[in-house]
């Protein structure tokens, strides 16, 4: 398994806070990897640390097998990165400030033109930034990031700001990195909801520490489904699976139980066997559910 | 130095960076020949006085026209949140140091050239005595080399504060301090960057001498600077 990007102790403090904890990142190749933490959980900080924009306190960092800050160059020169808020000279029109970040990077005004097309604002590409929207500031520095086609992009909560429509619109545009420009993808956010949609892999930061790291799949399967079966006589149902040692929840005239393997659930259907079934939905934990759990924390991440 | 950098940095900025220090040439210009005309009719019947009227304008302008174009350049960056941005291209980061502060020292160039062609004008002209051109050009061009340990100071200030009040005020304090401190009697204050453009006129015997003590400097703080620059956390 290679990794794009790996840190070892990744630690960073500021005074006598520590805001980042002996973090081990792993990014494989060819991921979008979903940096998922509640405010202040250490996101932003440890993505600075990867950019080269921060130093560590302790610990190394590696990208595509370089060293951070060793060799700097040689890393930024394959990354492009939207950090919090998206940076743009508000006096300049959308165009003259991507071509003056690719004739930095030596490319053609061509990818310029590419670009704009490809975050959808080649409409409005000769208006003056400061006019746009924020969504159309966020695009914009979407495709700061990308211009150079990178093959690690970092976006610290792309969609900070966007209506639904807009979120919908970058979400897809990240899941077609991947095989539009072999790019690796590492984004973070406080939702688990938008992570769930387009991430394969998954890194859980609280309080600094990386509590999860793994695929999605595996963070999937820790979501135990919970039956939903609707019956005629649910009293009668509620009280012989009580009886019966199921753990078992009545509401509105449905029962909720939860299983944990299929011959369980084999097991509940002979037992509900008795009492005519109307219906029977099954249903998984949602993700914030787990990480609510495992975290200890209440709704608001 | 990074050509790229160089171009790029020079796109970036705002009208007002090119027009304020022409604006601020010519608005010194209108009043070294007000004053001119004045002393002229007045208490002398000599006309090279306007070099020494320019003499004591020329400093404060150099200042306050620093100041401000400064704290322009770098705010801009500020204001756009740029700096993340143009960190993490793959540029050693003191080029990138440079890059804006040659850009400073270009636009503080533009204004010395203002003046000194202003006052060749002037001079053909009103007057039809000889200019004694190298003169002048000395008078301005050494003031502005004698600035440039203070404009690091500012571009340090600038860069490290993101609000701007702060690095306008100290400006404006240093510009009134660099009027004063060349007549003070204790030398030792002579030392301070802010002293240096009043130290540099031709008129005075040892200008060559503290010439090459801001020259020196600047290439100290330059270094100094550009290495708290390399090092610097951006939060
Ligand atoms: N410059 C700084 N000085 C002091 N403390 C800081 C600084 N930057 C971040 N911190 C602290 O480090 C912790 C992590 O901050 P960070 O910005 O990395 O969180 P985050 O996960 O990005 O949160 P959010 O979802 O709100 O963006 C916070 O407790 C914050 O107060
Ligand atoms: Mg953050």
């Amino acid at each position: 398994m290679s990794f794009i990007v790996q840190t070892k102790n990744l630690t960073r403090r500021f005074g006598d806070k520590t805001s980042v904890n002996r973090v081990d990142l792993e990014v494989p190749l060819g991921s979008i990897y979903g940096f998922l933490g509640p405010n202040g959980a250490g996101k932003t900080t440890t993505l600075k640390m990867l950019l080269g924009l921060l130093r560590p306190t302790a610990g190394e960092i590696k990208i595509f097998g370089k060293m951070m800050p060793e060799e700097r160059r040689a890393i930024l020169r394959h990354t492009g990165s939207l950090v919090e808020s998206p940076s743009y000279y508000g006096h300049l029109s959308g165009y003259k400030n991507l071509k003056i970040f690719s004739d930095l990077l030596g490319l053609s005004s061509k990818s310029v033109l590419e670009i704009l097309d490809l975050v959808r604002l080649s409409k409005h590409a000769d208006r003056p930034v400061k006019e746009y929207s924020l969504g159309m500031k966020q695009r914009l520095g979407i495709a700061m990031a990308l211009i150079h086609k990178p093959k690690l992009l970092i976006l610290d909560e792309p969609t900070n700001g966007l209506d639904p429509a807009g979120i919908q619109e970058i979400r897809n545009l990240i899941k077609e990195l991947p095989t539009l420009y072999d790019s690796t993808v590492l984004i973070s956010s406080h939702l688990l909801s938008e992570v769930e949609q387009i991430a394969t892999h998954v890194g859980i930061i609280h309080h600094g520490q990386l509590i999860f790291q793994d695929q999605m799949d595996i963070l999937q399967q820790h979501r135990s489904p919970v039956m939903y079966v609707e019956l005629e006589h649910p009293e009668e149902a509620y009280q012989t699976l009580l009886g019966k040692g199921w753990r078992v929840d009545i509401e509105n005239r449905s029962l909720s139980i939860p299983v944990t393997s299929s011959k369980e659930r084999a097991r509940l259907f002979q037992d509900l066997q008795p009492f005519s079934i109307l219906s029977v939905q099954e249903k998984k934990k949602s993700l914030e559910e787990i990480f609510i759990k495992w975290t200890g924390m209440g709704n608001s991440l | 130095m990074n050509l790229r950098l160089l171009i790029a940095e020079g796109r970036k900025l705002k009208v007002i960076s090119i027009f304020l220090p022409v604006i601020s040439g010519m608005l010194l210009l209108a009043i070294t020949v007000a004053q001119w005309y004045y002393h002229f009719h007045r208490d002398s019947d000599d006309v090279y006085i306007l070099f020494n009227v320019l003499y004591m304008l020329l400093p404060f302008s150099i200042f306050l026209t620093g100041t401000i174009l400064t704290s322009i350049t770098v705010g801009t960056e500020h204001e756009s949140q740029g700096w993340k941005q143009i960190l993490t291209l793959p540029f050693p980061r003191v080029q990138i140091y440079f890059a804006k502060f040659i850009w400073l020292l270009i636009l503080m160039l533009i204004q010395g050239m203002v003046i000194c062609l202003g006052i060749i004008l002037i001079w053909t002209l009103l007057t039809s005595l000889p200019l004694p051109l190298s003169f002048l050009i000395k008078q301005i061009f050494y003031s502005i080399l004698a600035y440039m340990p203070v404009l690091i100071i500012q571009f340090f200030l600038s860069i490290r504060l993101e609000n701007q009040a702060i690095p306008i005020a100290c400006g404006i304090l240093g510009a009134i301090a660099s009027r004063f401190l060349p007549l003070f009697s204790m030398k030792w204050l002579y030392l301070l960057p802010w002293s240096y453009t009043g130290l540099v006129s031709p008129y005075l015997p040892d200008h060559l001498f503290w010439l090459q003590v801001s020259i020196g400097m600047t290439i100290l703080l330059l270094l100094i600077t550009a290495w708290w620059f390399q090092r610097f956390d951006w939060k």
